[in-house]
């Protein structure tokens, strides 16, 4: 019924679980899967007149830091996906709207579903659902199964 | 994954092609499906001493009319379902607030996934959930697949 899941996660604990529904669904539908991350990107604080010639070393820095770490979640979903016999891409992208990365990255790679957690690290859970799983409900094209 | 999947529906085009979705999930799942259609209480417009000894009969009628429609609506549904080889469970409940009536449902039928579409016919597609469909997102414990 599924080809291809997309299961966006930030690492939360709710975003893990929903991720490892994504693999039971895309066993089950003998589909692949992408597991992806989306990292804001980086801001460089400084003043006017201010010299800071190691200035990209620390981007470089951040980014290469930023992508180890998401990484590190990503590898843990496709190890979970490979004992399941589901094959799994992963996908870390930086970017500051994560629902727009989100729906992007299911167009490429024409995935036709989305499995998510209702909320992630910054939800509020006095608020139905979590802005960016609100966001990609709004803008998704293809069904959004939402775990809570 | 899931045993049985609970999908409401308002017969409105987007609703069945959402029930339709879920005929499938229930067949890839090996899982029951209950189908369900909620319609509004009967209202009656009286003034105070207003003597209507035909009021019970009007109601009568009106319920009956309301159930066989809804009938025909979860004919459909459930004709599909045995063509393609689903256990399916057609229910209809009278409730002035329809997600309360699907969470109800939902948790006395043991069902463990609600598959929905994102608007009904009330839908005004400006918005980016049908109002019933962000009601049983906010409101349920078990995971909701959202159509549109």
């Amino acid at each position: 019924m599924f080809n291809h899941v997309l299961v966006p996660v930030d690492g939360s604990d709710l975003s893990m679980s929903a991720a490892r529904h994504g693999i039971e669904l895309a066993k089950l539908c003998g589909a692949k899967l992408t597991s992806m991350m989306v990292s804001p990107t980086y801001r460089r604080h400084f003043e006017e007149g201010f010299v800071a010639p190691t200035v990209h070393v620390i981007r470089e820095r951040w980014e290469e830091e930023v992508t180890g770490r998401a990484q590190a979640v990503l590898d843990k979903i496709c190890v979970e996906a490979g004992r399941a016999g589901v094959q799994c891409n992963s996908v870390h992208v930086f970017g500051d709207a994560p629902y727009q990365a989100i729906i992007d990255t299911a167009q490429n790679k024409a995935c036709d579903v989305v499995v998510m957690g209702s909320h992630g690290y910054g939800g509020m859970k006095q608020f139905i659902l979590g802005s960016e799983t609100a966001r990609v409900l709004s803008h998704s094209k293809i069904p959004v199964v939402v775990y809570r | 994954m899931f045993t049985h999947v609970l999908t409401p529906v308002d017969g409105s085009e987007l609703s069945m092609q959402a029930a339709r979705q879920a005929i499938e999930l229930a067949k890839v799942f090996s899982a029951k499906l209950s189908v369900l259609l909620v319609s509004p209480t009967y209202k009656q417009l009286t003034d105070e001493g207003f003597v209507a000894p035909l009021a019970g009969a009007a109601r009568q009628r009106w319920k009956a009319d309301v159930a066989e429609r809804a009938k025909k609506v979860l004919g459909v549904i459930e004709a599909e379902a045995a063509k393609a080889g689903v256990k399916c469970k057609a229910v209809h409940a009278f409730h002035d607030s329809p997600h309360e009536a699907i969470i109800d449902t939902a948790n006395k039928s043991g069902c463990d996934v609600v598959v929905i579409g994102s608007h009904g016919h009330g839908g005004m597609k400006q918005f980016i959930l049908g109002s019933e469909t962000s009601r049983v997102l906010s409101h349920s414990k078990i995971p909701v697949l959202v159509y549109r």
